[in-house]
């Protein structure tokens, strides 16, 4: 198990490394720069330009940022928060899209799981037949058109909650209160995936030759489903509960912007349009980061949920 | 039975939802005002005792508070809120625009010398930064040093190369002392400009002195923000790096969410003097839709309405931004030759319908046919001081004509167009003119813009003589493509120009020799015009018009003649939003119509008891 962590946090770094050069050449080959604006000055231009080597050719901009990383200096934003060190940034923005993405993932395992479970065991009943058609519906329906809606109906027009994430510098119920429809947002899509696998999950366990045979042990219903069933049907479900959180943390920027919440992608799209490059690659690195370490979480989760299946064991074995 | 009663739940929640939503509080009807006309008699309309707070959106927290590399000029306004200038750019309701003031200077700038290229700046005394350090004009001095400072390379140093040594000093090739601003005593500052750049009178000193780098940085919190080779300094980047000494100080700031300032009264006077506002209240809203939802609910003072459903709303107000749009033909194609042809450019020019056009796809835009707008004054020649006219209604620009035709009407004569077109027809062996125009991608109201000439111009000249074929391009490429070395396009209906709406002769948009040369020229004329334009450009910026009010009235108009004669940037419209704004405030222009440079000025209107 050691070995095959180690494995693959070894593997990890390399693809860290090539997605960390790729970017940085696919971002600083685009046009232009934080002073194409053509009513700067030459002489601003130019003095700019030379402090962040701007003016050099792409490699030996690349051998100055390969530099800068070794040193952990992620550098400086230029624009978007100019003087400002990239990791302070970074700082400012990841509590509330961590707090967001954190509630909304709370908020998802338990919702999704319970619906999957009782549209499983109450299969083909009404109960079911609506249940999927709601998770037919959330699937369907794009979280930016859920958001408007939720903030139309539910902060708008009924005044339940604030229409715009409350101006609280602390996690306090205020600023709770008005995070409920981003999270909701956020969650029903994820909510109607992970209902309809563990569905369709645990109604093939249920109708296994296993279940039969523990209801011939004699354990309950409850016994046989909690103990056989669920956890099988668990297997698939841990990996794409880890893949859907970095979904959602990835996308919450349409999010962001109807609620107001000042997260990282917001920033990040800020960045992308001032061609704040320094700033860019931090926070793209950050998701980077996030989404291996995610994959190899996932790997080893199946082994944490069913002890049969062995990791980093050799095909002879 | 348990399946009945589950549903008969879902049914319950259901009928329950529908029903509170129906039944919600927080909405007046649509086109009803946030306040009533009839509340407001009522309470006598009187200004309210209560602090008055303006609460207003932003699309982004400051970037910094720092004057010097605070990027974005949407900000600069706030900039200007919680840092002291010598001069500010504020509302005078008696000449209906605005004007600078003095703001920590006490009084006008005082001319030297008979050139006028020496000035002298009296600092207002007892004023303080908000932490009680007294200002004075080292201070100002200390935050001019820092703002030219050669290793910090601040992007605003931009318009002070026009002191005398200061691009030297910001490149490193003299010393502090030879820049032309020195302290005389505690509270004077001398000011000496470059040669070239002599100021035509006090106002332009003020302008210089008005803009938003120049504000004060406090000494030792900046001293503080340095790294350790003081190449980068953030200061400003929070509240606990940052000292106000404007009208304002910043009390609560969460980066990318919401900014709160209150007045407090040892800095800037223009606290005490000019802005009404107790409390202004900025919070960071993207959608649209979110700040109308906010507007309705009574949480936002302020919000953009330009959708058709407000058009019937009760006081609503706009904004007209300087910049122009319009079409752009490549005069240079060298695969359409057609396009080179003069007569073509004009036909295009005559017949495009803008009242028609730009009122369907544009509905809060105003259409102009104008290469400088209408918000384009000229200082008076009577009275190059202080007044300033409408350019539009100059002698000048009253006598522009296009190969000999007034330009009236906003510029739509068919007859004209189809004559125009008829000899391009000729011209291109009475063949169809069929021609490519590009617009924006994914974006539905440049989609709209681009069939709607494509349309009007098919009826105009004929199914059978002239297409336009469409091409969507990304927004990216669009100011790619108009550039001067690139030129990729046949015509683009899409992107702008800036033009210089105070002094018209010096827009630079053209310029394509000197030190001013615009580099990247996003529209072009030929070689010939092209000396004269910089042959005037440069008399008037440097040159023997600088100081003759006349003259360049009249090089404004000629300039502008050239572009109608020349150049590949067919005005159509300036771009503008209407607003709803809270009846309890009451804005200082007669007309509803904001000013070009400070908008509605809320600060100064006036803040009647808010209507609960």
């Amino acid at each position: 198990m050691g070995k095959y962590v180690a494995q693959r946090l070894i593997a990890a770094a390399f693809a860290f490394i090539i997605i960390v050069a790729l970017i940085f050449f696919v971002l600083f080959s685009m046009p232009g720069n934080i002073v194409s604006d053509p009513t700067i000055k030459e002489t601003v231009r130019k003095a700019i330009e030379e402090k962040y080597h701007l003016n050099e050719p792409l490699p030996v901009q690349f051998a100055y940022f390969i530099r800068n990383y070794m040193n952990l200096d992620f550098g400086t934003s230029l624009f978007v928060r100019p003087g400002v060190a990239v990791f302070d940034v970074f700082k400012e923005r990841i509590g509330v899209t961590i707090q967001l993405n954190l509630f909304s993932a709370l908020f998802t395992l338990p919702v999704g799981m319970f619906f999957g479970i009782t549209m499983a065991l109450k299969k083909d009943s009404i109960y079911d037949i609506i249940a999927s058609s709601l998770v037919v519906f959330f699937i369907s329906v794009p979280g930016f058109v859920m958001a408007a809606a939720l903030q139309y109906f539910l902060a708008y027009k009924l005044g339940w909650f604030p229409i715009v994430l409350a101006p609280e510098v602390k996690l306090n119920w205020t600023k709770f209160h008005s995070m409920i429809l981003p999270i909701f947002a956020l969650s029903f899509g994820s909510i109607a995936s992970i209902a309809r696998l563990l569905r369709a999950e645990l109604a093939e366990a249920l109708t296994s030759e296993y279940m039969l045979l523990a209801k011939a042990k004699g354990l309950t219903f409850r016994q046989r489903v909690v103990r056989h069933a669920l956890r099988n049907a668990c297997v698939p479900l841990a990996s794409t509960f880890l893949y859907l959180f970095i979904g959602v943390l990835s996308s919450s920027l349409v999010i962001e912007n109807i609620f107001g919440v000042p997260g990282l992608s917001k920033v990040l799209v800020s960045s992308i349009n001032a061609k704040d490059h320094q700033l860019t690659l931090g926070i793209t690195y950050f998701y980077v980061l996030i989404g291996l370490l995610m994959s190899i979480a996932a790997d080893l989760s199946y082994g944490i949920v069913d002890p049969r299946i062995r990791m980093g064991g050799r095909k002879d074995e | 039975m348990k399946r009945n009663r589950l549903n008969l739940l879902v049914i319950t929640i259901l009928i329950m939802t529908l029903f509170l939503t129906a039944c919600g509080k927080g909405t007046r009807d649509e086109g009803e005002p946030a306040v009533s006309d009839e509340g407001l008699e009522e309470t006598g309309a009187d200004v309210s005792d209560e602090p008055a707070v303006l609460r207003m959106t932003a699309s982004e927290t400051v970037s910094t508070y720092n004057p010097h590399n605070a990027a974005s000029a949407q900000e600069y306004e706030q900039l200007n809120w919680v840092n002291g200038l010598l001069y500010q750019r504020i509302y005078d309701p008696e000449q209906q625009r605005s004007d600078f003031v003095p703001d920590m200077a006490e009084g006008e700038p005082i001319q030297m010398d008979e050139e006028g290229k020496v000035w002298q700046i009296k600092v207002q005394k007892g004023l303080q930064f908000a932490d009680g350090t007294p200002i004075d004009a080292h201070s100002f001095e200390y935050s001019f040093k820092m703002l030219f400072d050669p290793k910090l390379a601040n992007r605003n140093y931009g318009v002070m190369y026009i002191l005398e040594n200061a691009d030297q000093y910001y490149t490193g090739q003299c010393e502090w002392e030879e820049v032309g601003i020195k302290v005389i005593d505690d509270y004077t500052l001398e000011i000496t400009y470059e040669d070239v750049y002599i100021p035509n009178n006090a106002r332009e000193v003020k302008e210089t002195f008005a803009f938003v780098g120049c504000g004060l940085v406090h000494k030792e919190t900046y001293e503080a923000c340095f790294n350790e080779d003081r190449t980068e300094n953030d200061y400003g980047s929070s509240l606990e790096k940052f000292v106000a000494s404007g009208a304002y100080k910043p009390v609560k700031l969460i980066p990318g969410q919401y900014m709160e300032y209150e007045k407090w009264e040892g800095g800037s006077p223009l606290a005490k003097t000019t802005f009404n506002v107790d409390t202004i209240q900025v919070t960071v809203v993207t959608d649209q839709e979110t700040a109308l939802q906010m507007y309705e609910n009574g949480e936002i003072d302020i919000v953009v309405a330009n959708r058709e459903e407000y058009d019937e709303y009760p006081d609503l107000y706009y904004s007209y931004t300087p910049d122009l749009y319009g079409i752009f033909i490549n005069a240079k194609s060298e695969t359409n030759p057609v396009l080179r042809d003069k007569n073509f450019r004009y036909a295009i020019f005559w017949g495009l319908d803008r009242e028609t056009i730009v009122g369907a796809t544009y509905r809060t835009n105003l259409p102009c046919a104008y290469h400088y707008g209408f918000t384009t004054t000229v200082p008076d020649p009577e009275d190059p001081d202080n007044k300033v006219i409408n350019y539009r209604e100059s002698e000048y620009a009253a006598s522009i004509k296009l190969d000999g035709h007034p330009l009236e009407n906003n510029c739509y004569n068919p007859d004209l167009a189809l004559e125009y077109f008829q000899k391009a027809y000729e011209n291109n062996g009475n063949q169809k003119i069929e021609v490519e125009m590009q617009y924006i991608e994914d974006n539905v109201t440049s989609k709209a813009w681009a069939e709607a000439i494509q349309e009007h111009f098919k009826n105009l000249f004929g199914e059978d003589r002239f297409q336009i074929n469409l091409r969507a391009i990304p927004a990216a490429l669009v100011y790619e493509n108009l550039q001067r070395d690139n030129l990729n396009y046949e015509i683009l209906a899409a992107g702008g120009i800036y033009p210089n709406i105070e002094y018209p002769w010096a827009n630079s948009n053209w310029v394509s020799s000197g030190p001013d040369t615009y580099s990247t020229q996003y529209t072009v004329i030929s070689e010939e015009a092209a000396q004269e334009w910089d042959d005037l450009y440069y008399k008037c910026t440097i040159g023997e018009y600088k100081h003759k009010p006349d003259e360049r009235n009249w090089a404004a108009a000629r300039m502008e003649e050239i572009l109608y004669e020349e150049a590949t940037f067919l005005p159509a419209y300036m771009r503008g939003n209407r607003y709803m704004i809270a009846d309890h405030i009451e804005i200082l222009m007669e007309d509803n119509v904001g000013d070009p440079f400070v908008e509605f000025a809320l600060l100064q209107a006036i803040y009647h008891p808010r209507q609960q």
